[in-house]
């Protein structure tokens, strides 16, 4: 009569183990997450008078709760917003090009960049950006990812980034001389989102220096004119001690 | 015409004056409120929601910041501006000073300011209410020094200013964890834009940062 009873009991507590694996999952909150840190707002950051205004919004996040103990991940979202003579000044000058370029300072033993997105562009019209918390050149990774998405009809992204120099680097190619106007993106206000992840060693600073450049363009008879404003180096850095 | 009584040709002659005035009154309506109008502009109308903005000024009220201010105060978001010259008559403030509030620094008087611990404490009481900081002129790197002595803002050589645009800023925003814990982020302003500093721009700009 015992060995039945025995047999229940076994059965019961081996049916509660999922349920308690499911509340210790709930209690551990859920894994990784990301929180705001540092918003950097350059408004305006270029503006010429006749020629149009480029805009920079970076905000930057950090990724809590990650388990690890040695290392931190920093996520970038990148907001460049080129207003065009036609929308800032009433003048004919449309966008032909913007240039986005972030190099991760003093890197190689503190900080690493170990992702960006988008690379080069061909024949879509939105592009998805996805960023990994990912191991880079050193220590572990953690499974974490975040996305978002933006619109690219009649631009092209050209990839310029180079992870042997810690550069994430794009130029967002306008097609000002072919596309629709008006309401297309050169000749209208654009927005475009790209995001980069750094890696540090835990509790130091994300050193980010970034470059941002626009070139503005004109019809001429038959021809189109073009002026190329820069800006100088920008320091991008945050730092937000702690892992939860 | 000789038909018609004498007070009928008087009602006529005071109509013709009548139509003349209202005339030269509409003219000088067309012709001389957009004048006007700039004058006084009201600020835009675009999406950020009316408040009201009590600003603070302290320092000498010349160049940019003389037309920063003749700017502000035409702009109905803005409800009243006060003068400063002292950190005493900064920290007399400090009670009612809140998020509402925009310091303006003119980045001459921070000069010497950059270890006055009179203005560090004063700091370190208003940026929690999320007050909003702002130094205006050609020393603007310096808001960011006298902030380094308040709080951890830059690692040593990395100030985000350090190339003195026209104007920089400062707040302190709350955000909340997902379980509910609040904390403090920080929101760092630069107007970069050096050779076209329009002070319209610039208070737009401003106005969407906070």
């Amino acid at each position: 009569m015992k060995r039945p009873e025995t047999l229940i009991l076994l059965l019961l507590l081996i049916s509660m183990v999922p349920l308690s694996l499911s509340l210790a999952n709930i209690a551990e909150a859920s894994g990784p997450y990301l929180v705001w840190v540092r918003d950097y707002s350059y408004t305006p950051l270029l503006d010429s008078n006749p020629h149009g205004r480029l805009n920079l919004i970076v905000s930057i996040y950090k990724l809590l709760n990650d388990g690890v103990p040695t290392y931190d991940w920093y996520f970038y979202e990148v907001r460049i917003q080129t207003v065009p003579g036609r929308v800032a000044y009433n003048s004919n000058w449309e966008t032909a090009h913007t240039y986005a370029t972030h190099c991760v300072a003093n890197p190689g033993t503190n900080r690493w960049l170990v992702d960006y997105d988008p690379t080069t562009t061909s024949g879509v019209t939105t592009v998805t950006v996805s960023l990994t918390a990912a191991a880079g050149p050193q220590g572990s990774g953690v499974a974490f990812s975040v996305s978002w998405s933006y619109d690219i009809p009649h631009v092209r992204v050209i990839d310029r980034s180079d992870f042997s120099v810690h550069r994430a680097e794009w130029e967002h190619d306008f097609d000002e001389t072919n596309d629709p106007f008006p309401g297309s993106p050169s000749d209208s206000t654009y927005l475009a989102k790209p995001g980069f992840v750094v890696k540090t060693t835990q509790n130091a600073w994300s050193f980010v220096d970034g470059r941002y450049g626009v070139m503005w363009g004109r019809p001429v008879l038959w021809w189109w004119e073009y002026v190329t404003f820069r800006s100088g180096w920008l320091r991008l850095d945050a730092l937000r001690l702690g892992d939860s | 015409m000789k038909n018609m009584t004498k007070s009928a040709r008087r009602l006529l002659s005071y109509a013709a004056l009548t139509i003349l005035t209202a005339t030269v009154l509409a003219g000088y309506v067309v012709l001389i409120t957009p004048q006007n109008a700039n004058e006084a502009y009201e600020g835009p109308l675009r999406s950020y929601e009316i408040m009201d903005i009590k600003v603070i000024f302290v320092g000498e009220r010349t160049g940019l910041a003389n037309e920063l201010l003749k700017a502000l105060s035409t702009y109905r978001q803005i409800k009243s501006i006060f003068m400063m010259t002292s950190v005493g008559e900064l920290t007399s403030m400090v009670d009612k000073i809140d998020h509402s509030w925009i310091i303006i620094f003119d980045s001459k008087w921070l000069r010497d300011k950059v270890e006055n611990t009179q203005l560090h404490r004063f700091l370190e009481f208003i940026l929690p209410r999320e007050t909003k900081i702002l130094a205006i002129g050609n020393s603007t790197s310096l808001l960011f020094e006298v902030l380094d002595r308040v709080r951890d803002v830059m690692p040593d050589g990395r100030n985000p200013a350090y190339f003195d645009p026209p104007a920089a800023g400062y707040k302190l925003r709350v955000a909340t964890l997902p379980d509910g814990r609040k904390y403090y982020g920080d929101s760092i302003y630069i107007y970069a834009e050096k050779r076209n500093v329009n002070v319209h721009t610039l208070i737009d700009a401003i106005l969407m940062w906070i």
